[in-house]
């Protein structure tokens, strides 16, 4: 099984949670035994037992404080879920596949983002045709990265270090050279922020809206293409081990730049609807997505394609959800109360495995 | 005959004057320095100015200020015949507090003993800590308004010729009451960008408000780096408040505003904020990204000089005539930081920074004689002859109170037409004595 497949099975139980505690099973208050069993049920059932918490702490905040209000919190929370989600994938794809933590993706974000716009109001394409090509040159770049950096990198053996280090000095070099070309301005695109549609009594942006769906659609699409494509395949044999992909016969040269290509196309397609949909950024953009993305990937289990949207969704509620019982300035801080959380739960994010020696 | 009659004069004249310098002299060693007279020193202000980093462009005009109260301070001394060389020097903070205390070391290296700067609250109070205090030298801000710099334990160190937040607040108070409605019946919806300056001024202006009686809800704070702003934008407006007051800056505000449109229920003519979002000049569109829509028709103050008066025209045609950068925010607050700078040396006749702070409050505010700027050889004069001074500044009337802020300040209202245009429309006062 791989990891970036739906890993909602889990590992299979090889002891007990009390070892050796078996006799004592049949004196254990009933507490205790539905604690055990609430245990067992997240780790051995992550998806399941995240779609029970999410239910009830939506029944919980319902009860409290009234469906509309719940219900608004909850669209807002699934379009900054789908910022994140989008985001996360394409950072979770490398990191699964080549193992490498990908300090430049919130850069390779803002690049698409600034391809847009310097398609759209510098060459005067429609919008659509502007970030269409704005995603494309992002996946080109990270294809010229690949070919430029990482591949001479890999074959001088680089250890984690070095790539980590290189990707931190990647990332700077990205938005310098932004902030070089485009000035550190406020900028925006040529799309309408301001209308919003209604239904129900609730409220979401238009463009919020298309994000939602697109990037909902891409995801699963994503997910799908890993699953049944020959490509597809080889990746997930690549994100498994390595070497042995390369022993049984995969082009791993040729999957490792179609890799850079998803991912950093992934990247491109986030920057380009998070500032479409934002309305207005600059040379930070990805930046400071950055810090986020990361505990969504986390949250999900490193290097799970799946994981990553459920972790970015779960992120994005939270968030928004927070902001009904606490002071909305905490909003970020919570979603990191949240991975901890989760993380001394199942210390390999939801969906992710125990690293193998 | 009369050639002779005009010899004993000369005579007389000359003798008189030495005994009078004689006088001077032994007054100024006994009173340690206290009445200046002839006392001749060289003095030099250090200019602390961000021309690079966030506030790039505040740099610029400050500086040009500097140097126009030096050319006036130095003809003015010529024209008292005081024996002061008053120079300024200038130094780059890059907006950062590290790169301020480096710059201000680098002028009191070059032999500076009263500073004028800086721009940011941060940097200022960096500066206190690290540079005025232990180095005794005083610094003069002429564009932080953060409350925290009042508190500050500064032995009288650190002043600022801008109005506090405090003071700040008070005056988009008593706008918001003009505008608005009187506080019994106004309630207010408060949000504010979750920093030193969107959280000190919002808590200011809830104290104001609920001091007079007004109701408000919030303050709805957010970090400007999230990502979505939409349920921030929703709590805003769901009592459908009488007035939004909003403390943000333009690219937080691009997002926000955008957000508050999109829940329907956004109505920017009841919004009203203070200089942040609006830094432009009369007539000028919005800053990039914010749409017209989320903006139209809101009202707001920002720090200004008084628009009328002598010493203001006078400074105005002063600046203009001299070229360089377009008039500013905060210039006419360097300008007399500067000024002050000098008056309090020569009332201490000495260029040490511990007597000039010792003077500060003397010469800026009540009881003495007024002077602007304009009878500045007047007022070197006066000091002198040990008279007390009040300077009235191009900025207002400054009048240092305990904590080293101006006690009455005066700000220009703006507001953004239907297309997103800024007007000026008269100005505010606010006074910290009715505050307490």
């Amino acid at each position: 099984m791989s990891r970036l497949e739906d890993n909602a099975m889990g590992p299979e139980e090889l002891s007990g949670p009390h070892p050796g505690g078996a006799d004592r099973l049949g004196d254990e208050p009933a507490w205790r035994r539905l604690l055990r069993r609430a245990r067992v049920g997240v780790r051995d059932r992550p998806g399941y037992a995240l779609l029970g918490i999410t239910a009830s702490l939506f029944a919980g905040l319902v009860a409290v404080y009234g469906l509309s209000d719940v219900a608004q919190r909850t669209l807002n929370g699934l379009v900054a879920g789908s910022y994140f989600a989008l985001g996360a994938v394409g950072l979770t794809l490398v990191y699964g596949i080549l193992k490498l933590v990908n300090f430049a993706h919130g850069d390779m974000l803002t690049f698409g983002a600034y391809m847009a716009l310097l398609f759209s109001a510098g060459l005067g394409l429609p919008s659509l045709v502007a970030m269409a090509a704005g995603v494309l040159a992002t996946a080109g770049l990270g294809l010229a990265i690949e070919r430029l950096l990482w591949r001479p990198m890999r074959r001088k053996r680089a250890g984690l270090l070095q790539l980590l280090l290189t990707a931190i000095g990647l990332a700077l070099f990205i938005r310098s050279g932004i902030q070089f070309v485009a000035g550190t301005a406020q900028r925006s695109l040529d799309v309408d922020v301001l209308a919003s549609v209604e239904f129900l009594g609730l409220r979401i942006g238009t463009t919020e809206l298309i994000v939602v769906v697109v990037g909902v659609a891409v995801l699963t699409l994503v997910a799908v293409l890993l699953r049944v494509t020959s490509v597809g395949r080889q990746m997930r044999a690549l994100s498994d081990n390595f070497s042995l992909a390369e022993t049984t016969g995969v082009d791993t040269s040729r999957i490792v730049a179609l890799t850079w290509v998803f991912g950093a196309g992934l990247a491109g397609l986030a920057g380009v609807l998070y500032a479409a949909a934002a309305g207005s950024f600059n040379p930070n953009l990805g930046f400071l997505l950055l810090l986020t993305l990361f505990a969504a990937v986390i949250l999900g289990g490193i290097g799970n394609a799946y994981g990553a949207l459920v972790g970015g969704m779960f992120l994005g509620l939270t968030q928004e959800w927070s902001t009904l019982v606490i002071d909305s300035r905490w909003k970020i801080a919570i979603g990191f109360v949240i991975l901890i959380m989760v993380l001394i739960v199942r210390p390999n994010g939801l969906f992710g495995r125990a690293a193998k020696i | 005959m009369m050639r002779g009659k005009a010899t004993h004069w000369i005579i007389a004249g000359a003798l008189a004057a030495a005994v009078a310098a004689g006088l001077a002299g032994c007054g100024g060693s006994e009173e340690g320095g206290g009445a200046g007279g002839e006392a001749a020193f060289d003095l030099k202000v250090g200019s602390l100015v961000p021309l690079t980093g966030g506030l790039a462009s505040f740099g610029p005009p400050g500086r040009k200020a500097a140097d126009l109260a030096t050319d006036v301070g130095q003809k003015a001394l010529d024209n008292a015949g005081l024996d002061v060389n008053f120079t300024v020097e200038h130094a780059d903070t890059q907006t950062e507090p590290q790169a301020a205390i480096q710059a201000a070391r680098k002028v009191l290296a070059g032999g500076a003993t009263c500073l004028d700067g800086a721009y940011t609250s941060a940097e200022t109070i960096a500066l206190g800590n690290s540079v005025a205090v232990p180095q005794r030298v005083p610094l003069i801000a002429p564009s932080s308004s953060a409350p925290a710099l009042s508190a500050l334990d500064d032995d009288d160190f650190v002043w600022r010729t801008s109005a506090s937040d405090a003071l700040g607040a008070v005056a988009l108070a008593n706008l918001v009451e003009r505008e608005a409605g009187a506080p019994a019946e106004t309630t207010v919806a408060l949000a504010a960008r979750d920093d030193a300056y969107g959280e000190g001024f919002i808590e200011q202006f809830k104290t104001a408000w609920v001091e007079r009686g007004g109701g408000i809800t919030g303050p709805v704070l957010y970090d400007p780096s999230q990502a979505s702003f939409n349920s921030e934008a929703g709590q805003m407006v769901s009592d459908d408040p009488d007035a939004y007051v909003i403390i943000d800056f333009p690219e937080t505000y691009a997002r926000f505003g955008a957000a508050l449109v999109r829940t329907g229920q956004f109505h920017p003519d009841r919004m009203f904020s203070n200089n942040g979002i609006a830094p432009g000049a009369e007539g000028e569109k919005a800053p990039d990204g914010i749409p017209a829509p989320a903006i139209a028709g809101s009202r707001g103050h920002r720090p200004w000089t008084p628009a009328a008066g002598e010493a203001v025209e006078a400074f105005d045609e002063l600046y203009r005539s001299a070229g360089g950068p377009a008039r500013h925010t905060y210039d006419a607050q360097s300008f007399d930081a500067v000024v002050l700078c000098l008056l309090a040396a020569v009332a201490a006749g000495s260029n040490e920074g511990a007597q000039i702070k010792e003077k500060l409050r003397e010469v800026s505010a009540p009881p003495g004689r007024k002077f602007s700027y304009l009878e500045l050889a007047d007022a070197l004069r006066a000091l002198a002859d040990g008279q007390d001074i009040d300077y009235e500044g191009v900025s207002g009337p400054v009048n240092f109170d305990e904590r080293g802020d101006p006690t009455v300040a005066t700000f220009q209202v703006w507001s953004y037409d239907e297309g997103g245009t800024l007007e000026v429309a008269g100005e505010i006062e606010a006074n910290a004595d009715e505050s307490r």
